[in-house]
C-alpha cells in the first residue's frame, strides 16, 4: 500500500518562489497543493491615481522575463479606450519587439531551465559540461532575442521606448536591417532545436485540456485578437469576465482563475499551437511536421517542442517584418484620454496576459485588473500533478518528485509575476 | 571587441537597494576618468549576459556588493579566472536567474572565461530601500576604486609598451 509525503520547500529553474505538496494515502492521491507564497505585488493598486500614459513602465515591472507582454496589453486597452489604433509600420515594430521578448523567454526556458530535467541534469551549468555547444548555441540564440528587445525598447528588460500610441523612437531600416543575418542564424539554430527537443523521453500524460489563447484572422497571435477556446469560447476582449472568473484560494497569493461553470484551463504555447496551428509561419509549421508533432499537443511534457517550434515562428515572423519595413514619419499615433473602460489582451510567452482599465476624462485610472498567464495556469497545473502522481505510484521518491518538479516546470511559470511560488511537497501517509 | 574595448568594467547592483549599489557607484568613478580603451557597464540584467559580453575581451572587471555578514565596507579581490568563486562570499542565493557564481561556473565549462576576470566584492551594511550607501561602504568605494583604477592603468601601460 502506497502512503508517502513528496514535498518541495523552493522549486528550482522556475521565476519566482513556490512549494508543492502531493500526499498519498492508500494508494490514491488525497490532496495536491502548488502553493504560491510570493507575497502579493499591489501592482493593481498602483497603477489608482496614475495617468493612462504612465500605465506600460509601471506594469513592465510585474516581470523581467515578459515586460513587453505587459506593455503591449497595458497600451492596447488605452487605445481601445481612447479610440485609437495603432497599424502599419508602428503595429509591425510592436510585434518585431514581442518576437525579441518570445526568442529571449523561450531560449532562457528550454535550454537553460527545463532541457535539464530531460537530460538528467541538475542545472544547466551541469548540463554545460556534456553538452557545451547546446548551451553556447542557446546563450546565442537568448542574446538575439536581447538584441531585438534593445533595438525597439531601448534595453532588454523592462522597455522604456513602447508607449501609449506607439514607440518614443523608431529604428531606421539599416537599423533593423543589422538583425538580419543574426536572425537568419536564430532561424536555423531554432529549426535545429526542434529536432533536438523532439529526440527527448517524455513522461507518459494526458490530458483532456480546455486551450485558451487568442486568436486572429490573418496571423498567429502576439499582441492582437479574440479570446478563443478549444471547447467553445470565441468571444471578443470586453466579454472576458463573462467567461472566466478567479478564485481565492488559501494556500496561493496569487488568484486560481477557471471558466465559470467548467473548470480549469491551459494558457501558454500548447493552447496557442493547438488553437493556431494554421496560422503559423510556413518553417515553423514544417518544423513541427518534421519533428512529428501533431496538430494538438496533449502531453504537457511535450511543450518543450511547442516552445522549439515557437522559437522558430518568433525568428521567420521577426525575419518578415524587418524585410518588409518602412520606416513611418512618426514614431506614435497622438492619444487623448477619454473617459472608459477598455481591455488589452495579449500572448506572453507563458500565455494570455489580460488587462482591464477604467479612466476618467482626465486620463486619471481609476481602476486596474490584471491576469497573468502564471496565475490563470495553477489549477491546470495541480490537475496534471494528480493525474500524473496517480498515473505513476510506482516511482520511486526521488524520481517522483524530480518529475513533479519537472511537471511544474512545463508551465514555465513565472511566479513573480502571477502574485497578484514553489515549495514541493508529496506526502504518502 | 576592438582593440580599444580590451578592459571590460562591469558594476552590478541595484541603485535602489542602499548599499547594493556599490558596483554601480564604483564604475560610474571608473567612468568619470575617461580611460580610454575601457568599456563601462552599468548593471546587467541576466548574468548570462556577461558571459556575450565579455567575450573576445581580454581583461574584465566585475564590482558587485557582498553580504556574508563581515564586516560593512570590507573589500574582497578574486582571481575568477584562476581560482573558484568563495560560495560563502558569493552564494548562488536565485532559484532561476544566474548570479556571479553561476555565470563563472557556466562560462568555465563551456570554455567562455575571458583572459583575465577579477573580481571586486564589497560587504554591505544596508539593504533597505534607499539610494544612498553607507558611511563605511562609501568609503571603502572610494578605496577600491583607487585600487582599481590602478591596476587598470598597469593594464594600459603595458600594453602601451608591448
Amino acid at each position: 500500500m502506497n502512503n508517502r509525503v513528496i514535498k518541495v520547500d523552493y522549486l528550482a529553474r522556475v521565476e519566482g518562489e513556490g512549494q508543492l505538496l502531493v500526499k498519498i494515502k492508500n494508494d490514491a492521491v488525497t490532496d495536491v497543493k502548488f502553493s504560491i507564497i510570493e507575497p502579493p505585488r499591489f501592482f493593481e493598486a498602483f497603477l489608482r491615481g496614475r495617468h493612462f500614459t504612465e500605465a506600460p513602465d509601471i506594469t513592465a515591472r510585474i516581470c523581467g522575463i515578459c515586460p513587453v507582454a505587459y506593455q503591449m496589453s497595458s497600451c492596447h486597452a488605452m487605445e481601445s479606450i481612447c479610440g485609437v489604433k495603432v497599424d502599419g509600420a508602428l503595429r509591425e515594430l510592436r510585434r518585431l519587439l514581442y518576437c525579441g521578448e518570445w526568442i529571449e523567454s523561450h531560449a532562457l526556458h528550454v535550454f537553460m531551465l527545463h532541457a535539464p530535467d530531460f537530460l538528467g541534469y541538475e542545472d544547466s551549468i551541469q548540463m554545460a559540461k556534456d553538452h557545451p555547444d547546446l548551451v553556447k548555441n542557446a546563450l546565442k540564440l537568448k542574446k538575439i532575442g536581447n538584441e531585438i528587445m534593445i533595438l525597439l525598447g531601448g534595453r532588454e528588460i523592462h522597455p522604456i521606448n513602447p508607449k501609449v500610441g506607439g514607440f518614443y523612437k523608431v529604428p531606421t531600416k539599416k537599423q533593423l536591417q543589422g538583425l538580419v543575418e543574426p536572425l537568419k542564424w536564430a532561424l536555423d539554430f531554432a529549426i535545429e532545436s526542434v529536432k533536438i527537443m523532439a529526440g527527448l523521453e517524455f513522461p507518459e500524460l494526458e490530458r483532456d485540456y480546455e486551450f485558451v489563447s487568442l486568436r486572429h484572422p490573418d496571423e498567429y497571435p502576439l499582441c492582437e485578437g479574440d479570446i478563443v477556446s478549444n471547447k467553445g469560447i470565441d468571444i471578443e476582449l470586453s466579454k472576458f469576465f463573462d467567461y472566466f472568473e478567479e478564485q481565492h484560494v488559501p494556500h496561493s497569493t496569487s488568484l486560481h482563475a477557471v471558466v465559470k461553470d467548467r473548470d480549469d484551463y491551459l494558457t501558454g504555447p500548447m493552447a496557442r499551437y493547438a488553437n493556431n496551428y494554421d496560422k503559423l509561419t510556413p518553417k515553423a509549421k514544417k518544423a513541427a511536421e518534421d519533428a512529428g508533432l501533431p496538430k494538438v499537443v496533449l502531453n504537457p511534457f511535450k511543450s518543450i517542442i511547442v516552445r522549439a517550434v515557437e522559437m522558430v515562428f518568433a525568428c521567420e515572423e521577426a525575419l518578415r517584418v524587418v524585410d518588409e519595413y518602412k520606416m513611418p514619419d512618426k514614431a506614435y499615433v497622438e492619444v487623448k484620454s477619454k473617459a472608459g473602460v477598455g481591455f488589452g489582451c495579449s500572448e506572453a510567452p507563458r500565455g494570455i496576459c489580460f488587462h482591464r482599465y477604467e479612466i476618467d476624462d482626465g486620463g486619471i485610472i481609476k481602476d486596474a485588473r490584471i491576469l497573468a498567464p502564471t496565475s490563470q495556469n495553477q489549477k491546470a497545473i495541480e490537475k496534471d500533478l494528480r493525474q500524473f502522481v496517480e498515473n505513476h505510484l510506482d516511482l520511486s521518491h526521488e524520481k517522483m518528485t524530480w518529475q513533479c518538479e519537472q511537471a511544474i516546470r512545463n508551465y514555465d511559470p513565472c511566479i513573480s509575476c502571477s502574485c497578484h511560488f514553489l515549495n514541493l511537497q508529496i506526502e504518502r501517509e | 571587441m576592438t582593440d580599444r574595448n580590451r578592459i571590460l568594467v562591469i558594476g552590478i547592483g541595484n541603485d535602489f537597494r542602499s548599499d547594493d549599489a556599490v558596483g554601480l557607484y564604483v564604475v560610474r568613478k571608473i567612468e568619470e576618468m575617461g580611460l580610454e580603451g575601457v568599456t563601462i557597464i552599468k548593471g546587467i540584467n541576466d548574468g548570462t549576459s556577461m558571459i556575450e559580453l565579455w567575450a573576445g575581451v581580454s581583461n574584465v572587471f566585475v564590482i558587485d556588493c557582498v553580504s556574508s555578514g563581515d564586516n560593512p565596507g570590507k573589500v574582497y579581490r578574486f582571481d575568477a579566472f584562476r581560482n573558484k568563486i568563495p560560495e560563502d562570499r558569493f552564494p548562488s542565493y536565485s532559484s532561476h536567474a544566474f548570479n556571479i557564481t553561476d555565470t563563472i561556473a557556466l562560462a568555465r565549462n563551456i570554455d567562455r572565461l575571458p583572459g583575465s576576470l577579477i573580481i571586486y566584492g564589497i560587504e554591505g551594511e544596508n539593504f533597505d530601500t534607499g539610494d544612498r550607501l553607507s558611511d563605511a561602504v562609501k568609503e571603502s568605494a572610494g578605496k577600491a576604486v583607487i585600487r582599481l583604477a590602478g591596476e587598470i592603468e598597469r593594464i594600459i601601460c603595458s600594453k602601451c609598451t608591448d
